[in-house]
This record gives C-alpha cells, structure tokens and sequence, in this order.
C-alpha cells in the first residue's frame, strides 16, 4: 500500500511496526515529529512500548541502553546538538554492545544556529562504533530503519539511521508500506543472548584488565568488518519480503561513463535525476554511499571499476582536512592498481540546496580544469 | 554475531559485582539523611513534636497522638482551645496554600483521648529527692508534672482553698472549665501531692528545709507572700524593678545600701540606677550597648553620670555569681561592639570577647524579661536547699489576665515557665550547669524539650533541635494543593475524619516518613531501604554525593555536607 508521508513519518512507522518494548526520545527540530509520532502511536495504544519522558538526550539514549541491557529493543531518535550530548553514552553503548537504533535527523552544528541540513553531526561520531546508514528518499528511510533493527541486533552495535532534515524529514513522497506480518516475521522479537537479569545477577562494563579492554575493541572491529557481510544477507531477506533491493554501495548508469559523482543523503537524489537528464551528454553516473560504518571499502571498488575518476561531493566539512567522504575513500581505494583522481568537493552545508544547474556547472568545471586533486572546490550557494 | 563464533562475550560482562569499586571516594559533598526541625515545633512555647503528632493523628491513631502531646504539654485541652498557635503562623504549609489546622486538631485529640489515657507509661525510678511547689497555678502545676516525671517526689503546697489555676478567667474566653479541670486532673493523676490550706508557717524556710530539697515558687505566688517567707537578706539578694521601689516606699532600703550592680532595659537600670543613688547605695548600671547605640537616650546617661551612677558599657550580663552561698554579683560578657544583638539571640557560648564578674551587695535586675541573665539562683550552700523564682517571665506575671490575647500568653507562657523551672530544679539538684540546658532547646525561639532533656539524662536522644525547614528546603512537586477544612461549628471542632484529612496536610516538614522517594532517585543504588523500619540508610562507600536526593527529598529531611 502506497501512502504520502515525509521521511520523519516514515522512520516513525517503521520504529512502530519493529515494536521496539522502549522508546525515549527528547524533541529537536527537525527530529520532533518523529518522538511525536511515536508518542502518540503509545498514548493511543497503537504500539505496546515504554515510552520514557526524559529531560535530554543524554538521558534518553541512558534509558534506551537500560533498556537494551535488559533485553528489550529500543528505540530513539535526535538531530545536530543532540546527538552530539549522546556523544558520551555512543561510545559507552557499543562497548557494552547495546544494539541501541537512533534515528539522527542530519541538522548542521552550531554556532550559528541553522536548522538545515549537513552531514557533521552524525559523522563527528565516526569513531564511536556506531554503524552509520543514510538514507535518500522517504522509502528508504522506512526501509533503512527495519534493517538497522535486524542489523543491529545480529552484531550487537548501536546503529544509527541519518535522514537529511527537511529535505527529507519534512517532505511527503509516496511510501510503499510493508504489511506488519512481512515486518514481523522478518523482525521477530529481539532474543538478547546477553542481559540484565536481577535472577542471574552479572556486572556489565564494569573495570577491566588493559588487556582485556584490548581485546573487546578487537573484537568490535572484527564484528564491524563482519557486520557488512550481515548487512548483505539482511538486503537479500529485505528483498525476499518487500521486493526492494539495497546495498552498501550503490551505483546508477555509470556503464560506459568516465566519471562518477559520489555521494551520500538526499544530495544523491539530485544527482541522480541530473544523470538521468544529462547522464549521458556529460559522461557522468552515481555511486551512493549507503553504509558509512563499517565502511564498505570492498563493495565500494567493485563499484567503480571502469571509471576514470571520481567527483565526492562532501556535505560535511572536517575543518584542516576537508570532505570526510572524500578523505575516506581515498583511503580505501589506496593501492588498487589504476589509481583514480579523486575531486574533492564540499557542497550543500547548513542546507544549502544543490541544484541540478549546479551539478551542470561542476561537471564542466571539472572537465576544463584538469588535475585538481589536491584542491576542494567549493559549491557556494 | 562474528565470523568466528566466540564463546567468551563480546562486552565486559563478570558475575564480580562492581562494588569493590568504592566510588564514595569521589563525593565532596555527603548527604545526612537526618530529621530536623519543623518551623511549628521551634515556635511552638512548649517544643512539641508537631509533624510527629500530625503523623499519628493522619493514621486515626488520636490516642498516640494525645501521648506525644503530653510529653511536652500537660495541658493538650487548655492549649487546643486557647493557644495563641505561632506554629500555624509559620506553618510551611501556609506558603503553599494554608497553614495546618494544629490547634483544632490539638482540640479534637483532647477530646477523643482524655478519657481512654491515664498518666504516662514511662516514668523514671521513684526518687528519694522531694521538691515542695508553692501555688497550684499553670506554671506550678507545670513544673510538679515535669518533675514527677524526673522521679522526683513532688507536693503542691496551695495557702488557698483550691489550686489557684481555678481562678483563671472561664467566662467570657475560650477556657472551658471542663477542659480545665481535666487537664488538672490528668496531670495530678501521675502522682502528685496535694496540700491546699497550708498555714504560712509551712512555707517558712526553716519549715521547707526540713522536708523538701528544692522549692518551686510560682508566679502566682510570688506576689503573695511565699517569696517573703522564703527570702532573707543573707541568702537572697536579688530585686527587680518594682520590689525596689517597694522597698524604697515602706522606708525600708537597708540591703540597697552597699554597692548594687543594676541591669535590665537601659531606661529601665538608670531610672532604678538613680532611685539606689537617692537612698545612698551605689548603683553600677550594666549596658550591653554602647553610648553610639543609645544617641536617643544620651541626655538620661549625663543626667545619670552626673548624679554619681557609675555606668559600665559593653557589660552584658549572663548569669548570677555566688560565693559562700551569697549573691556575689553578676556574671556579665564583655560585649564586642556591635556584637551583642547577634550574641543575644545564639545564647551564651557564642561569640563574646571575655567575661568579668562586676562584684556587688544586692543584684537588680530592672527588668528580667529583657536581660539574657540567668535568674537561677545559686544554690545555696549552707542549707542545701534550692530555691527557683519564676523570674524569667516575669511579664506574664505582672499583666492582669483580663484580655483574651494576653490570658492566651500568659497562660502558654506559664507553661513554659513551669517546664523550664523543672529543668532548671533538675540540673541544680544534680549539680550541672545551668548551660546544659540549652543543649534541649528546641530551634532558637526559647522553648525547650522535656522529651530531649529526659532522653540526655541519661540517654542519647534523637529528636532533632535545630536546622530548622524552611519553606525553600521542600519541594511542592510532591504536594497538591488542598484547602484547609473548617469545622462546621467552632464549638464542637473537627470530626475524627476531618482530623485525619487535616492531619494528611501537614507536609511533615524535616521529618523521614519513609516515603522511598530518595531510594527511587538514587542514580547509583546507594540508597537502601530498611525491610523493617523503611527508612532509607545511605552506603557511603557507594554514595557520589550528587545531591539528587537531598534535592527531591519532599520535605527536607536530607541535608547536604561538604566533605
């Protein structure tokens, strides 16, 4: 069935069809429609939760990790500042491998205060061990939130699911909605190897030796790697049930193309419907990076080979560094035998809209303007 | 789960619990769950236990109720009808909405319980010590009850046909005779003789020494004749205001005319000052201020150095000094400027810059009630006799009980007076200083706890005195607003239900009444409930000391101390 809903509805149904026990949320433009959403599936008996009232965001995530620790599936959701006061309990939630789902409705950082859209919040927690999915149209957000569940569950990770604010937190599309049966089945109830249980008492991420904290975050890194072969079944089951496809890394006509405009978010809307326009005129195709944690560097290579060079447009700034997709993917295709240029661009920050003109125009630049590896060329508005 | 499927988990997880982990060390400031004071029970004249009562009048139990009652007040039926009620003036709940209905429900305990209680369990040995009470008013009979329940043998010696206590104003006030005569009764009832018509010559001296320890004299009998019988020149030498000029108008001055130290209100000591000065003593008039602070009276303090009145500022005077068993002067603090005012209100151990004795003949105290002197006399050595005056309010005394305000005081007052003399009788007899007795004072507004002096005598005694609660220390999110019931007629009072609901009001301010909430919030488990008592107990040695629980405590009963 297909119905009209922004992003943040989408995300909310989603939340509410995977039957979290725990919800707690604290309200942040553009997040607040979302824990409204859900407030009000439990105020009217829709969905048997635990809705938790609490008075930050760091509370919100201690109340959903409490819950998760005792075995339930939790849920919460936050944007910009927010997430930056869970920083703390991020990195605390996935050494003590609480299988936590925050939606981050991606909103700049202040100062200044903007409500628009970049990337910074959720990728300054790059390094907590927290898997990063992003989404680019509402469906996907939908989708995305029901795989993070399963995912999350299965690697014992918190998982965070990005949706760009306003762009597509609050516009409608049409959004196929699963039938609760598929979503139950393909999301039983979470079945916690590990919890609290005040009858079989166990101290959790209590003082460790430095050799066995050593070990743990070993382990977290081999559970993230093994996380994308996870992520994959998952999409294949997603399939199996909602006839919809996702991977890691996603690529769009770039058969026959020499350059590839690599991006994340709605931005790879934008792009995709310039290379359906001009695609072809240009030489251009997309890759969509859906996973940013663990990065998908296997998937990734397989999905360029051919090219001759790659456009990352960042919508995010690591200040002294530059685009942090960029500085990532480099990385990752280091060494492989054709080494692609890579052109580093930083576009869209606090919201600011990418046109398809403007993709127009960058090609172009990019065409004339030769090497331009080591500089950042800058989409202002 | 990984590739390689483990069998140790993947988190830190041990059956060791965490507690060798003795965060407490981290806390630089300790949460004390301990009970303090409720503003009712300082301002109460009497010290009673207020939120305590209100606990057990809330359940129904208005007999316990009755029993907390008389442990400070042998009168529960007069006050609840007459009590000028401070405690409901600082009523916390008043902040809020309205204060406590405390004296109707003192009333409606009365009446439920009067009959059903007899006397008071709890009692010490009987002792072979006896104390004579002369005058059978509010403050002697006060005084004899709180005695009685020292051990001491005590007997009301009355000159009239009844105890005087009868002779207080039932028409046309609030005083009900049957709730006087009951009150009366219960108080006489836990072993207290009785002597009405006694001849003068049973109040002599040479009479009292031969069977009694110690004498009372009551306020009401001090303006008879037991203060003449009792008082010779020898042994007691100490005057106020009025005996002065008595003295002075029936010409008979002698022991007025050596060196007098005068004390009392400035106006009221130079006025007396001079009166001495006239018949040829030589008065020494101690001011606790100092000229600066008495500009208003800077002509009278000319006029008075002038005639010869010696005059010693930045004196406050304390307590009466003896030597050989005579009044030897007064015991006086040199007052620091400005100083005095705040030393007056903490009592006597506080700040003070020395102490001197001013030696004297005769000791007047121009007006007791405005003096910090201790008007304990000494005791007296060569008879062994101690003789206690009511001096210290001798207000109460001097106003005519015609007005319903004032007999409301004075009665209140009387019995405050009684129980303080009892302490007072109490801590000579045993030969402990009279200082011990601020250690039972109840908050900073002069009453005392009979309760905490018989518990220190000789057990410790948890009632809290001091720290009193202020509206700002509880915390309304746990009170909903109700207004006060009122009685349907002011004669019948409150009924048992509507006493229970008023008694629910009371915000039990300062008081633990288990009510977990402290348990809840503890963010590191710290706090532990007691399976039988349910009071909370605090493990230090978990405790962070984040205040969260001194914060949401409803009514104040943690409080919060630097490390």
């Amino acid at each position: 069935m297909k119905q009209l809903m922004t992003g943040n509805e989408a995300a909310a149904l989603a939340a509410k069809m995977a039957k979290p026990q725990v919800v707690a949320a604290y309200p942040i433009t553009p997040q607040t429609s979302i824990a409204e959403k859900l407030a009000s599936y439990v105020a009217r008996g829709e969905l048997a939760s635990r809705y938790i009232k609490v008075e930050s965001e760091t509370s919100a995530l201690a109340a959903c990790m409490g819950g998760s620790l005792a075995g339930a599936r939790v849920f919460t959701a936050t944007s910009s500042q927010g997430l930056a006061l869970m920083h703390e309990l991020l990195h605390w939630a996935s050494g003590a491998r609480l299988p936590v789902i925050i939606v981050d409705v991606n909103r700049s950082m202040a100062a200044p205060w903007s409500l628009g859209v970049d990337h910074n919040d959720s990728l300054s927690q790059r390094d907590t061990g927290c898997i990063q999915i992003y989404c680019e149209t509402a469906q996907e957000a939908l989708d995305n939130v029901l795989i993070a569940f399963k995912l999350a569950e299965k690697v014992l990770l918190p998982t965070m699911v990005c949706l760009d604010g306003f762009y597509l937190s609050h516009y409608s599309e049409p959004v196929d909605i699963p039938e609760q049966a598929d979503v139950d089945r393909f999301l039983p109830r979470r079945k916690a190897k590990y919890r609290m249980d005040p009858n079989d008492p166990f101290t959790f991420g209590g003082g460790v030796s430095p050799q066995v904290l050593f070990g743990l975050r070993k382990r977290i890194q081999s559970d993230m790697d093994s996380a994308l072969d996870c992520f994959r079944q998952i999409c294949t089951q997603f399939f199996r049930y909602f006839k919809r496809r996702y991977r890691a890394v996603e690529s769009f006509e770039i058969k026959g193309k020499d350059i590839a405009l690599v991006t994340n978010g709605t931005l790879s809307g934008t792009v995709r419907a310039f290379v359906e326009q001009n695609g072809k005129e240009k030489g251009v195709g997309l890759v969509k990076m859906r996973l940013f944690r663990p990065f998908p560097k296997g998937e990734f290579k397989k999905a360029i080979k051919g090219l001759k060079k790659l456009v990352v447009i960042d919508r995010n700034l690591s200040p002294g560094s530059g685009g942090i997709f960029s500085q990532e993917i480099r990385s990752a295709i280091y060494g492989i035998e054709a080494a692609l240029p890579i052109v580093s661009v930083i576009g869209g920050l606090g919201g600011v809209d990418v046109s398809i003109e403007d993709l127009d125009r960058l090609v172009d630049r990019i065409r004339e303007g030769g090497d331009l590896q080591d500089e950042t060329i800058w989409m202002e508005a | 789960m990984s590739a390689k499927e483990s069998i140790a988990p993947p988190m830190a997880a041990a059956k060791m619990p965490a507690s060798p982990n003795k965060t407490g060390a981290w806390r630089f400031e300790r949460p004390i769950l301990e009970d303090r004071l409720a503003p009712c029970s300082e301002a109460c004249p009497l010290g009673e236990n207020i939120p305590a009562i209100m606990s057990l009048n809330s359940r129904g139990a208005f007999k316990e109720a009755y029993g907390e009652i008389r442990k400070e007040n042998p009168f529960p039926g007069i006050c609840g009808k007459i009590c000028f009620h401070p405690c409901e003036r600082v009523c916390n709940r008043g902040r809020f909405d309205e204060p406590v209905s405390i004296q109707e429900l003192e009333f409606l305990v009365t009446v439920l319980s009067r009959d059903g209680v007899s006397g008071i369990e709890e009692r010490h040995g009987p002792s072979l010590q006896r104390v004579a009470v002369i005058g059978g008013d509010i403050a002697g009979l006060s005084c004899a009850y709180f005695l009685r329940l020292l051990g001491y043998t005590v007997t009301i010696l009355e000159p009239g046909a009844r105890l005087r206590v009868f002779d207080l104003p039932t028409k046309g006030s609030d005083l009900n005779t049957k709730y006087l005569e009951s009150d009366v009764k219960s108080v006489l009832d836990i072993g207290i003789d009785l002597r009405i018509r006694t001849t003068p010559e049973a109040i002599y001296y040479h009479q009292l020494v031969k069977e009694f320890q110690a004498v009372y004299v009551s306020p009401g009998a001090v303006d008879s004749e037991a203060r003449e019988f009792l008082k010779g020149p020898d042994v007691y030498s100490v005057y106020n205001a009025i005996e002065v000029e008595r003295m002075i108008r029936d010409g008979n001055p002698l022991p007025l005319r050596g060196k007098v130290a005068v004390t009392g209100s400035a106006r009221e000591a130079l006025k007396t000052a001079m009166s001495v000065k006239a018949i040829g003593g030589e008065p020494v008039v101690l001011v606790p201020f100092f000229p600066d602070d008495l500009e208003h009276m800077a002509e009278d303090l000319e006029d008075a150095e002038r005639k010869g009145v010696s005059l010693k500022f930045g004196s406050a005077p304390f307590a009466l000094s003896e030597r050989d068993g005579r009044i030897s002067g007064l015991a006086c603090f040199k007052a620091g400027k400005g100083r005095f005012l705040e030393a007056k209100r903490r009592g006597p151990e506080s700040e003070q810059t020395g102490s001197f004795e001013q030696r004297a003949e005769a000791v007047i105290i121009a007006s007791p009630e405005k003096t910090g002197v201790n008007l304990m006399p000494p005791i007296l050595q060569e008879t062994g006799l101690v003789v206690v005056f009511p001096d210290r309010f001798p207000r109460a005394r001097s106003r005519k009980l015609g007005k319903e305000k004032d007999l409301s005081r004075a009665v209140v007052r009387h019995m405050s007076e009684g129980k303080q003399a009892a302490l007072s009788l109490d801590l000579c007899l045993r030969k402990r200083p009279f200082e011990e007795i601020y250690s039972v004072a109840v908050g900073r507004l002069g009453a005392l706890s009979f309760e905490a002096y018989k518990m220190n005598h000789p057990h410790r005694y948890q009632r809290p005195l001091g720290n009193v609660v202020r509206a700002a220390d509880l915390n309304p999110a746990y009170f909903k607003k109700a207004p006060r019931i009122k009685p349907s007629s002011p004669e019948n009072g409150l009924t048992r239900r509507q006493g229970v609901l008023s008694a629910r009001r009371c915000f039990q301010c300062g008081r633990c009444n288990s009510c977990q909430t402290c348990y809840q919030y503890c963010p590191d488990l710290a706090i532990s409930v007691e399976p039988e008592t349910g009071r909370p107990e605090i493990d230090y040695d978990h405790c962070k000391g984040c205040g969260i629980c001194f914060k949401e405590c409803p009514r104040g009963a943690i409080s919060l101390q630097r490390e």
